[in-house]
């Protein structure tokens, strides 16, 4: 998995691409966003559109960025999730905490 | 969709081998699913459970790292998993909750409760020479 990261509007936006499997990179998309909170970047957006494999790694990932970033103040959105990744969200109820926005745009909008 | 029980069985040895199973397994779900939702819930149940006996499996001589069998019986997919190495826990319950036990996972685990998420039936057996097998099953909507 690739993570590219953008800032628009005081929020910022990771865009990931490729297998949110069980890669490090995967797995290290926690210690990137607890890396933005220390430096005071608690507002985030995650552009899923480019997601092509996504697991259980990649699931804990989110969350664990989520609840990070809940703890500090912040928050986090999702963006352009895949009809596969919404399907997870709404089959393990993750859709109650992270709603999904058709756009990176309509995601930083919503803080 | 089709009447016909059918079966394929596929042996997969590595992360790359399981990519190029992930075609087969989609095209066997779109064979049998007659929504698209079923066929993306499928896949992603299976390629979790095949992805972590992968990882988690040992080799055996003459065996392969991980052994997926998938069965259409006209009103569901089942998928078999098995492979070799050490014992998983699979959860007593069926049914998981956003707050109590999703977002209190901190350090993975979330691969059976994603896919007992996913799957209307998740049963796990430890079979004799430490085989792990995973039997899915997800039940299909089937039009009158």
């Amino acid at each position: 998995m690739r993570i590219k990261e953008t800032e628009k509007n005081g929020v910022v936006i990771l865009t990931l691409s490729g297998k949110m499997m069980l890669d490090a990179k995967s797995a290290g998309l926690h210690d990137y966003v607890k890396q933005l909170i220390d430096q005071g970047k608690t507002k985030v957006v995650m552009d899923m559109g480019k997601i092509t494999w996504f697991g259980s790694t990649g699931l804990g990932a989110l969350l664990a960025s989520y609840t990070s970033l809940k703890d500090n103040d912040g928050d986090l959105k999702v963006a352009r999730a895949t009809r596969k990744i919404r399907s997870v969200f709404m089959f393990t109820q993750i859709i109650k905490v992270l709603e999904n926005y058709d756009t990176v745009d309509e995601a930083i909008a919503a803080f | 969709m089709n009447d016909n029980k059918e079966k394929i069985r596929i042996k997969i040895n590595s992360f790359d081998e399981l990519e190029l199973a992930r075609e087969s397994i989609i095209k066997f779900c779109r064979k049998h699913c007659t929504n698209d939702d079923d066929v993306d819930i499928i896949e992603m149940a299976i390629l979790e459970a095949s992805h972590n006996a992968i990882r988690y499996g040992s080799k055996r001589k003459n065996k392969s790292l991980c052994e997926l069998k998938l069965i259409f019986d006209n009103q569901s997919i089942k998928a078999i998993v098995r492979n070799y190495g050490k014992a998983f826990e699979v959860f007593e319950k069926d049914s998981f909750s956003i707050e109590q036990d999703f977002l209190q996972y901190k350090n993975g685990g979330l691969g059976i409760p994603l896919i007992k998420s996913l799957m209307d039936s998740v049963e796990y057996s430890r079979k004799p020479n430490d085989m792990n097998e995973l039997i899915i099953v997800k039940n299909l909507i089937v039009n009158q």
